[in-house]
């Protein structure tokens, strides 16, 4: 780990060489942020959990450049994990390549003009122009990028249109047009922090940065945001055009998600569906062959065989390699038989219910319900795939905000939702329970 | 003719244009200011979720407040309707909607002042 600036009480990216740029991936949740990565880094991508928490860092090479994704934010600040942990990497940061969803312009750009206060050499990337004509509006890109004072590079990244643009617009990147009233308050808070990127954190009230340069924080984040917010509308008022000839079958599918009256029989439709496809058929189905049939009856026999060629089946390296909780057998069996189908299968349906954009709405169909536990209501989903499976539903409370909601959704999972690998592995976790008479519970 | 009320925002109806008086301080308001809901702002009222989240729309966002923090937002309700009919929420505008149409054709000096400032704002 190499430290970067003066200030050692932020945790570094490690950086192979002195020469590599840091290139950091920032926007708001949901634009696109990984098929750039992809696309920049190509096929080898080093993850890493942030120190201290459960939010994943990517990071890869492109050239001579590191590219760093982000946590997907509205903003840089220190409101939760994702954006604690986005600020760091973004205060290091040598370039940004913000991610803006085009559709929702005035929602993502005020990312982009926090950034481009806090000084720090920009490229926008303009992402799902495709979706623009099916939403009834038109984009001046030249005026975008003439009112940000940064490239902006129009692209649809799934299908790969306009990304070679991005490595030129890297060679132009700049510092966007600043906030003019907050431009003549850094130069006094310089002097204390000494770099414009915490400087404009400090007066915008950030408290963790603050406490980090033992100064009190600012005072002024409301009217900075105020004025922000001002910006981002009049700069949406001068480049987006309404066409007025968007489509209207995604509104009024939207509207019969959200109503209760429609809203609810649809969710349970697709809670039930859910847990048949997810629950029932991987977890159960495609488990059984892929871990009795295939690994039981293929893989741990052909490892024991060859493994006990080398090691008597009563050694100790024997058992450790081969035995009945060996390495080379359960280890293996358990990763490839039956976490990654349920992994696979839960990434699978998890996409389909966050690109159709139903997430949000069954969140908050079932927010109520879910609010009085403690929960919000995207914890529905692991709660319903417990009725399957514990070990995928536990897997799946990584779609909570909060550790706390995870603790608790974890615990309902354990304690209240019972599958056979758990009445199996209970006994191994949970010392209270061995011995006890084996109890089942009911499957809907 | 428009009707304007002062209310909170888990108060006010669906389908309503409400326009942001205040938002209760913290770090919420600050979150909300992110997401454009500030003080003079004019969103719809797309949905309300009994006992549940309220749904603002503006644009193409829509955004779900909890009912606790809904609590806390005072707004500015006016009853107005993107198609320029009247609420439906309840049975006599209702039926002022169905019948102001042929009502305006029979007499058309008497048309109603429903506004379309949702459908202005979309253009």
């Amino acid at each position: 780990m190499s430290a970067v600036g003066n200030h050692k009480h932020r945790v570094a990216v490690a950086v192979p060489g002195t020469a590599a740029r840091k290139v950091v991936l920032a926007g708001n949740p949901n634009v696109g942020k990984s098929v750039f990565f992809g696309y920049l880094t190509g096929i080898y991508a080093e993850v890493s959990n942030y120190p201290g928490t459960t939010i994943e860092i990517t990071s890869g090479k492109s050239g001579e450049d590191m590219i760093i994704d982000t946590p997907g934010i509205y903003g840089v600040s220190s409101f939760n994990d994702e954006e604690r942990v986005a600020r760091d990497i973004i205060l290091d940061a040598d370039v940004i390549v913000n991610i803006v969803d085009a559709v929702h312009l005035e929602r993502d750009l005020f990312l982009t003009l926090q950034l481009a206060d806090m000084g720090i050499p920009m490229v926008v990337a303009l992402n799902f122009m495709d979706e623009l004509k099916n939403e009834g509006m038109e984009i001046d890109v030249d005026l975008l990028s003439d009112l940000l004072g940064v490239p902006v590079v129009p692209t649809v990244a799934t299908k790969r249109i306009g990304l070679e643009g991005l490595r030129p617009a890297l060679e132009s990147a700049r510092p966007g047009y600043a906030d003019p009233e907050l431009a003549k308050q850094v130069p006094d808070m310089l002097r204390t922090v000494g770099s414009r990127q915490e400087a404009v954190m400090v007066l915008e009230g950030d408290e963790v940065i603050s406490k980090r340069h033992g100064i009190n924080p600012g005072e002024l984040r409301e009217s900075i945001y105020l004025r922000r917010r001002a910006r981002v509308n009049d700069v949406v008022n001068h480049v987006v055009r309404e066409t007025g000839l968007g489509r209207r079958l995604s509104m009024k599918m939207g509207r019969l998600t959200l109503n209760p009256w429609t809203g609810v029989p649809i969710l349970l439709v697709v809670l039930y569906a859910l847990y048949e496809l997810v629950g029932v058929f991987v977890a159960q189905t495609v488990v059984n062959v892929t871990e009795k049939t295939i690994m039981h009856g293929y893989w741990e026999p052909a490892v024991r065989s060859m493994v006990f060629r080398w090691f008597p089946a009563g050694s100790a390296i024997g058992q450790i390699l081969a035995g009945h909780y060996g390495i080379l057998t359960m280890t293996v069996t358990y990763l490839f038989g039956l976490l990654l189908p349920l992994v696979l299968g839960f990434y699978l349906v998890l996409s389909f219910l966050e690109d159709s954009g139903y997430l949000p709405r069954l969140a908050a169909l079932a927010d109520r319900l879910l609010s009085s536990i403690g929960l919000n209501g995207r914890a529905v989903i692991p709660i319903i795939l417990g009725f399957g499976c514990i070990t995928m539903a536990t897997v799946t409370t990584r779609l909570l905000g909060t550790e706390r909601e995870k603790t608790i959704a974890t615990a309902i999972l354990n304690f209240m939702i019972p599958c056979w690998p758990s009445d199996w592995s209970a006994g191994l976790r949970n010392p209270v329970l061995q011995g006890q008479p084996h109890v089942t519970w009911p499957r809907l | 003719m428009e009707q304007e009320k002062q209310v909170t925002l888990d108060q006010a109806r669906k389908g309503s244009e409400v326009e942001i008086l205040s938002v209760p301080e913290g770090m919420g308001k600050a979150q909300l200011i992110r997401l454009g809901i500030c003080e003079g702002v004019k969103l719809i009222l797309h949905e309300k979720l009994p006992m549940g989240p309220v749904i603002l729309r503006r644009k193409r966002q829509e955004i779900a407040i909890g009912q606790v923090l809904a609590r806390g937002i005072h707004v500015r309700q006016s009853l107005v309707q993107k198609d320029g009919h009247p609420h439906p929420n309840s049975f006599h505008s209702a039926w002022k909607g169905f019948v102001g149409p042929w009502s305006r054709r029979l007499h058309p000096k008497s048309s109603g002042d429903w506004t379309n400032q949702a459908d202005g704002e979309a253009r």
